[in-house]
């Protein structure tokens, strides 16, 4: 058996993500559970705030981490294990891109995309306008307003063209660097500047009204 | 001039800075805002889902490969095992099809069949001695019209039921033993053949009415009136040149008989039992017989309507 004995640490917690990768990849499947644990949430929430529903982000996470398995022994730590899982990531949501020939996602993020103004501008209203009209106590409206905030910030989010959106996920989500996108999504560093200050400036549009 | 560009140039730099700075803080206030709590997680059922197949990868790359080698083997084995039996299934089945076989299936058909045909010598048996009968009862009848004529045949009548009944008994000890015979062959015969399915016996029967049917176009019908020329024919002839006759087979319709004119050609005609009776068959008539009036008095015209 390839077992592969682990540092000392991790009953810790403290073995990297990169050697639990490589413990994995030579046969010692409990390193592959404390990976799943570590990153888990980040992958699936950079699936469904691509606007996709919960269970085709599943699905895609699903594939995400299968690959992963199957190219456990291919494996090497030139970079960090998180840039390499949300490389998959992101090549198994342009994959599914690819795939999808109905046109949910594409309708979505169309009507809220390239520069029309009056979109966004109908988007935030309808968002203002349906907070607004609510009447309640105090606890209950911050409730509520944090629940709308929520609902609004996934919107505008699903409505940035996909190389703004990814970007912006990579960055706000996953606590990527300019850098590390770069090397992600196989872009040059200034064009994921350019994308993740364009991202910010339409968000803010889009999200003005709950500035405080 | 230049020095004012290039202060725009920063001051426009900073502006931009200032204003993504802004844009970032007021993201991050919202996503503050924002409760953690709330955010969606994937499902336990995704998450058992990866972990078995994670536990399941790694527990099959890490199996043994002697189960691999015992799969090559076994698989190997299954193959041979199958080319084995289709083989042998193949090979009993040509066994039992091939023509070979079926024409000594066909043998067996004829040596079941002749016990059936002694059976019909014993009634061949029976009816020349109806025969016979019908001729000393024709006589009877006649005597009282013509009595010199009526003696005349009467004696001629008698000497040939005797010789009828002496040949007779003689077919039927030879037809005993032929019975003997068969019932040794029999149930060796009758076992084989229940063997053959049902469609190698049809084919069989084809076959044999086939060749039947060949052998029925190539012999003529003796019509009464051709033999009643080949007989005043045969009478004018000396003794030496005399056509002579010989009994070749016999079936349940029909006799086959050859004639042999003075060139000693011979000529195969079908005597049709219904028409004709061919009296004392033995071994003596496979040899040839003179063609004349009294020889032929051996076959016996039974209906002289035709």
């Amino acid at each position: 058996m390839n077992q592969v004995a682990l540092p000392a640490e991790h009953s810790k917690g403290s073995v990297t993500d990169e050697a639990l990768m490589l413990a994995y990849g030579k046969g010692q499947a409990s390193s592959l559970d404390l990976l799943y644990q570590r990153h888990k949430q980040v992958v699936f929430r950079f699936f469904v705030k691509q606007g996709l529903s919960l269970a085709v982000a599943e699905e895609l996470c699903h594939d995400t981490w299968l690959k992963i398995i199957n190219a456990r022994e291919q494996y090497q730590p030139q970079a960090l294990f998180r840039t390499y899982l949300f490389t998959i990531a992101r090549n198994t949501l342009l994959d599914h891109y690819k795939k999808k020939s109905t046109q949910n996602e594409v309708n979505h993020t169309n009507n809220y995309t390239d520069n029309n103004s009056g979109n966004e501008e109908s988007i935030t209203d309808v968002n203002h306008n349906g907070l607004s009209e609510k009447i309640a106590t105090p606890s209950i409206y911050e409730e509520q307003q944090k629940e709308q905030l929520q609902i609004a910030l996934s919107l505008n989010i699903a409505a940035l063209p996909i190389a703004q959106r990814e970007v912006f996920l990579l960055k706000q989500e996953s606590g990527f660097s300019l850098e590390q996108i770069a090397q992600i999504t196989a872009q040059h560093q200034e064009k994921v500047k350019s994308s993740w200050r364009y991202a910010l400036k339409r968000l803010r549009k889009g999200l003005q009204h709950y500035a405080k | 001039m230049p020095n004012k560009r290039t202060d725009n140039n920063d001051r426009q730099t900073h502006n931009a800075t200032l204003q993504q700075q802004n844009d970032e803080a007021f993201i991050n206030e919202l996503y503050d805002a924002v409760s953690q709590e709330s955010q969606s997680q994937p499902s336990e059922l995704l998450d058992q889902r990866i972990i078995n197949a994670a536990h399941k990868a790694v527990n099959t790359s890490n199996k043994p490969k002697g189960n691999n080698k015992f799969k090559w083997y076994s698989s190997l084995a299954t193959a041979a095992s199958l080319t084995l039996v289709i083989s042998l299934v193949v090979l009993q089945q040509s066994n039992i099809l091939p023509n070979e076989q079926a024409n000594n299936m066909l043998k067996q058909g004829v040596v079941l069949q002749k016990p059936m045909a002694s059976t019909s010598d014993n009634e061949s048996i029976a009816d020349q001695e109806v025969v016979v009968e019908q001729i000393d009862y024709q006589a009877q009848v006649g005597y009282s019209a013509m009595p010199s004529q009526v003696e005349n045949a009467s004696a001629t009548t008698t000497k040939m039921s005797n010789t009828i009944k002496i040949a007779a008994e003689e077919k039927m000890v030879r037809a005993t033993q032929y019975e003997k015979k068969a019932q040794l062959i029999k149930p060796q015969t009758a076992e084989r053949m229940m063997a053959a399915s049902p469609m190698i016996m049809t084919r069989f029967n084809k076959i044999e009415q086939g060749k039947a049917q060949e052998d029925r176009a190539e012999i003529i019908d003796l019509s009464i009136e051709q033999l009643k020329q080949y007989k005043r024919s045969n009478k004018a002839l000396d003794t030496q040149n005399k056509w002579l006759w010989s009994f070749s087979s016999e079936n349940h319709i029909e006799y086959i008989i050859h004639i042999f004119n003075d060139n000693h050609a011979p000529l195969e005609y079908r005597l049709d039992k219904n028409t004709f009776k061919v009296m004392g068959l033995s071994k003596r008539d496979l040899e040839k017989s003179p063609l004349n009036n009294k020889s032929l008095s051996k076959i016996i015209i039974l209906n002289t309507k035709d």
